[in-house]
This record gives structure tokens, C-alpha cells and sequence, in this order.
């Protein structure tokens, strides 16, 4: 681990000798130097922890240097140090923004809890800044690729509502993408720097979905062995995304509809009222109105969740996207396994456009994860997809080569064969003809099981 | 053959320092030899705080090693302190070869409790073996039983033991290894 690295600026050498070599002993990276000037230079070029600055010195005095630092890196915490400490340098000193104003001679036991305690507090911070900036890579856009005119209306969407406060309801098949809109809409937002805390709806048991919602307190029920945060308390200040929302029952319907007039709630158990400060955005494949229609969701839910609606295309609707998102996930796995790929085969790419993806971007990306584990050349071919969608997009493409029909037959009852393991009855049901004629095509064809 | 000194600065209890040398010995693969100088260290005193700076006293003994010395630890019954700290139990050269350790806040009597001769030992040998931790280069340990755990009070000198972690220990050994049969 990288030692915290401390900025001693004292201009009595004394002072600054005793200080670095007793905050080296305790095992810290520490640069002593003699004025405000020298702290500055060295506080603009280097990376800091924490730095200790006496209040007199005699060029430019503690608190300039305090006032100068916070202007130019912000974040640094500085503790001011005087031999000479009176009520309004103190306050001075607390009112620029020090960390802590400390007299010296420095008692063994308050110096070191200063220091360890300010030291740890960065640490901290920088994991803090460091986490955001992965997770912001990781959710910006970065796999809502796409070229189409239907995707670019989605990412014009996200745009145009991650500002405001508005709920919004996005609605697309599974696998098309809702939870990363939804996190996209955060991450672009005001909230980006609070939480954004998802609930899968349909993923989680009638019986705990409202403590998962609400939380519960202590005793609410057999189980409950001490408080317990919900969802909605948990994304206070930032996001909550109700995925499946088509999933929840009436009961739950009614109370998630009371939080949204109300924006409080009581957790299970519990009397007193919460007050939370979120934003919602849900998600359904379902078709909410006819659901309405049914009586199996409530009208006045559906208006409070439906104020912005972002519909999000399967991937069939926008099949001129698929060779972007599968060269995306090509790169997105390679570096992932370490593995290097020149591309996609021209029909291996013919048949994932081909394809009608029923599971959409999911079952895309899955499929080309499959690839990337079981090639062994630099350049995916038909025979890495998973057999499911080669199976019978080969005979597509392979038809449209303007292949004889007496070829196509034959390849067809080869790949059938092929799928069904060579099993004759199998083979002759799937195909819709009687054993003998199977058998017959074999023998012209002259197929053998290899 | 090299030792490890220890040198009296001002009057030091001789019993103390006999037990001292013993345990010593049992711990570094040095023997241990005694210099006993009575005389006040003035040469360090500064009257404002009346107290004695460490810095010093480890500058004056640095100029005074002998030619088979391993590590020299001077003892002293006077209250240490450095320009930055109101005391301290002692003060090492780091990576160096010079150390200082004070009797006075180890001793029972500075907290008003009654006098104890046994622990009065087992504290000074914690911090001798602390310091020459610091001589061979090791800094403050965080393990609080490690015997390199910074102590701020008495009680953090009581609370933890007279030796290194695995850690610290395997440090020192090398550390030796290093510096005497490389």
C-alpha cells in the first residue's frame, strides 16, 4: 500500500526536522519545507495527503498559504500549527477552512489521532472518487450502443429528462436494456452523487416485497431482529428504479402509490412518518393497459409512473445496431479474457443480423461471450455462435446464396440431423416426414454420422 | 564482536540497568554492555519547558560511539521531549545508531501511584527494544501488542508487549543480516 505522503511547511528548522522524522517513524511519506512559497510549488506538482503549516512564518504566513491552497487543490486538508495560539487565529484558521488548528508543543496522543484520523478521512475520499469514476465509466452509455434512428431517439430522450425530476417509465421488451437507461438517466442527472438503488419487483417474494420497499423496524414480525433500511429510504436524495413494476401486486400497488402523493412512508412496524427526497423511474415489459383494462393494475398508479414514457426498440426493430453492439461486446469480452479478435466471419455477422434475438440485447451479448470462450481462431465464425442461432440461421443464409432447392434440402436435413444428435425419429418428426423418407434421403445424400 | 551499549546519562538506578542488560541479551543476537556516565545532562536542558531534548542527547552520544558498537541506547531519569511534542519516552535515529529512552513518566511515582521496581524494568525494556526497532529501520506498527505500536500514555506502554510481531521481527532479523554478515 502507497504511504500517505505529508507537506511539513515550517520555517524554523528545528521544528520541521523533529516534526517530519517523528511522523516518519509513524510510517508516513513526509517533505519538509521551509516557506509557503516552496509548499505551494510542491502542493501544485505533487499529489498530497495531508500537510501541517505553521501559523508565522515569515513570507506568507499560514493562513495565506491555507487560503491559496484551498483555492488550488480543494480537497487537501491542512492542519494549521502555531507556537503562538490566541482565540481569533484559531477561529481565523477553522473560518479558512483548516482541518484543525493545533498548539505546539502537540501532545503524543492528540497530534497522532489528528493526523491518523485526517489521513484516513483522504483515503477515503480519494476511494470515493476513484469508485464514482469506475462506475461512471461503467454506466455511461458505454453499452447503450447504437446508430438507428429508433436508439438515437432513446439517447435523446435520456438527455432531455436526466435534468429534471420527473418520474419516467421506461417500456421494452426483457433484455432490451431498461435497467442501463435507467442508470444512464442517474448518472446524467442532478442525483449522480447519491445512490441509485434498484428493486427488481418480480425478482423478490409478494410476502417481502413491501419490508424490501419500506423496511421494517424491529419486532414488525417474526424475523425482524433489529431495523432495517428499505430501498426507498436507502436511494433518499438520488434514484429508485422499480423494475417490473407489471409484477407487483394490488396490496403493494396501493402503497407505493400512497409514497408517490405523499413522498413519505412508515416503515413496517413502524409509526413515524419518513420523509424522502427521490426520484422514481420504472420499468415494465408488461403491457400496463391492458392490465388496467384487466383490473390487475391500478389506473392512478399507472398516471403517477406514466409522466415520461421511454420506449426502447427490441433489437429486431433495429437490426442496423446489431453490428456495432456485437463488435462492442466483441471488444467488451476480449479484454475481459484476454483474448485477441480481428472481427466477425462476413456470415457469422450475416447471421447474428439475421437473427430475431427474442431475448434481445441479453441474449446478444451472451451469445457473443459464448463465442469469445469457445474460439480458438482470431476471427469469430458461425461455428462459436451457440447452436441455437445457427441452427437455423445458416439455412437462411445459406438460402439466399441462391442455392439450388435440392441443396438447400440437403443441408437442412444435414443441420436437423446434426441438432437432434442423429436421431432418426427425432429428426424425422422435426422435419414433418415418415422415417423411410428420411431414410431415403440419407442414402441419396449420402450422410454419415461422423 | 559488536554490542549493544547502553550508556547512563545523569544518575540512573543500577539495579534497573542489570536487569536491563539480561533481557536485552535474550533478544538481539548481541551482547549488551554497560557505560555508566553520571553526569547532568545540562547540554540538553531548555529552561522554558524544563525538560531535556532527546534530539541532543542523541547527537552528543552519536559523536561518542565505540568502535564495537552495534547500537548504543542512552538511558536518562530526566523528562525527554523534541520542538514538536510536550514528551516523549524516548527518540531514535531511524535506520541510525543512536537511541535515548527516559525513566521519568515510565516511573510509577510520576503518576502519584507507589513505586514498582519489576515494571519499572519491563516498561524501560519495552521501550529500549522499541527504539533500536527504529535504529534498524522500523516504523510504528499498527499490531497494538507489537512492542513498535507508538505509545502516547502509560497505558498504551503497558498494553502491549516486550517483543516484535512476525512482521516486525522478520524486519529486524533481516535488517541485522544485512548490515552484519552481508
Amino acid at each position: 500500500m502507497r504511504k500517505s505522503k505529508i507537506l511539513v511547511v515550517d520555517d524554523e528548522e528545528i521544528m520541521r526536522c523533529s516534526l517530519s522524522d517523528w511522523l516518519k517513524e509513524d510510517g508516513y511519506d513526509v517533505l519538509a519545507v521551509e516557506d509557503g512559497y516552496q509548499a505551494l510549488e510542491k502542493i501544485k506538482k505533487e499529489e498530497w495527503d495531508l500537510a501541517v503549516v505553521d501559523l508565522k512564518m515569515p513570507k506568507m504566513d499560514g493562513i495565506e498559504v491555507l487560503k491559496k491552497v484551498n483555492k488550488s487543490k480543494p480537497g487537501l486538508p491542512v492542519i494549521i500549527i502555531t507556537a503562538y495560539a490566541t482565540v481569533d487565529s484559531a477561529v481565523m484558521a477553522i473560518k479558512e477552512g483548516a482541518a484543525d488548528y493545533i498548539v505546539k508543543p502537540f501532545n503524543p496522543e492528540e497530534i497522532s489521532r489528528v493526523v491518523a484520523r485526517l489521513v484516513e478521512h483522504q483515503r477515503l475520499i480519494k476511494d470515493n472518487i476513484r469508485l464514482r469514476k469506475e462506475l461512471t465509466k461503467r454506466f455511461k452509455f458505454q453499452d447503450l450502443v447504437g446508430k438507428s434512428p429508433n436508439m438515437l431517439k432513446v439517447i435523446e430522450m435520456i438527455k432531455t429528462v436526466a435534468p429534471t425530476n420527473s418520474t419516467v417509465l421506461i417500456r421494452g421488451e426483457s433484455g432490451t436494456g431498461k435497467e442501463l437507461v435507467a442508470r444512464a438517466i442517474h448518472e446524467l442527472g442532478p442525483r449522480k452523487k447519491f445512490p441509485f438503488i434498484a428493486a427488481a419487483c418480480g425478482a423478490i417474494p409478494e410476502s417481502l416485497l413491501e419490508a424490501e420497499l419500506f423496511g421494517y423496524e424491529k419486532g414488525a414480525f417474526t424475523g425482524a431482529v433489529s431495523q432495517h433500511k428499505g430501498r426507498i429510504e436507502m436511494a433518499d436524495n438520488g434514484t429508485l428504479f422499480l423494475d417490473e413494476i407489471g409484477d407487483i401486486s394490488l396490496k403493494t400497488q396501493v402503497d407505493l402509490l400512497r409514497f408517490i402523493q405523499e413522498r413519505e412512508f412508515r416503515r413496517v412496524g413502524g409509526n413515524a412518518p419518513i420523509k424522502v427526497d427521490i426520484r422514481i423511474i420504472a420499468a415494465t415489459n408488461k403491457h400496463l393497459e391492458k392490465m388496467i383494462a384487466k383490473g390487475e393494475f391500478r389506473e392512478d398508479l399507472y398516471y403517477r409512473l406514466n409522466v415520461i414514457t421511454i420506449e426502447i426498440p427490441s433489437l429486431r426493430e433495429r437490426r442496423e445496431d446489431i453490428p456495432i453492439l456485437a463488435e462492442h461486446f466483441l471488444e467488451k469480452f476480449s479484454l475481459s479474457t484476454g483474448k485477441t479478435f480481428h472481427g466477425f466471419s462476413e456470415q457469422a455477422m450475416q447471421v447474428l443480423v439475421d437473427y430475431d434475438w427474442p431475448g434481445n440485447i441479453r441474449q446478444l451479448e451472451n451469445s457473443i461471450e459464448h463465442a469469445v470462450v469457445v474460439a480458438n481462431e482470431p476471427e469469430i465464425h458461425t461455428k462459436f455462435l451457440p447452436q441455437t442461432i445457427v441452427t437455423l440461421e445458416t439455412q437462411r443464409y445459406e438460402a439466399k446464396s441462391y442455392l439450388s432447392l435440392e441443396e438447400v434440402e440437403k443441408n437442412h436435413i444435414l443441420t436437423v440431423l446434426k441438432t437432434q444428435n442423429w436421431n432418426i425419429k427425432k429428426t424425422a418428426d422435426f422435419l414433418g416426414i415418415n422415417r423411410v423418407t428420411l431414410y431415403n434421403k440419407i442414402k441419396k445424400y449420402q450422410f454419415r454420422k461422423k | 564482536m559488536k554490542y549493544i551499549y547502553l550508556k547512563t546519562i545523569g544518575l540512573v538506578e543500577p539495579t534497573i540497568l542489570e536487569n536491563l542488560v539480561k533481557s536485552l541479551d535474550m533478544l538481539f543476537p548481541f551482547q549488551s554492555k554497560l557505560i555508566v556516565d553520571e553526569e547532568n545532562p545540562l547540554f540538553a536542558f531548555e529552561p522554558k519547558r524544563d525538560q531535556y531534548y532527546a534530539k541532543k542527547m542523541i547527537e552528543k552520544l552519536a559523536g561518542e560511539l565505540p568502535l564495537d558498537c552495534e547500537k548504543l541506547v542512552g538511558i536518562t531519569d530526566v523528562d525527554l521531549c523534541t520542538p514538536v511534542l510536550t514528551f516523549v519516552y524516548g527518540e531514535a535515529q531511524l535506520s541510525g545508531n543512536v537511541a535515548v529512552v527516559s525513566l521519568n513518566r515510565l516511573r510509577q511515582e510520576f503518576y502519584y501511584l507507589p513505586h514498582n521496581d519489576a515494571l519499572l524494568v519491563e516498561r524501560l525494556l519495552k521501550e529500549c527494544i522499541h527504539e533500536l526497532g527504529h535504529c534498524y529501520g522500523l516504523f510504528h506498527c499498527n499490531n497494538s501488542k507489537c512492542v513498535m505500536c507508538f505509545s502516547n500514555s502509560i497505558i498504551s506502554v503497558d498494553n502491549k508487549e516486550k517483543n516484535f510481531c512476525v512482521g516486525c521481527k522478520e524486519f529486524v532479523d533481516k535488517t541485522i543480516r544485512k548490515e552484519n554478515y552481508a
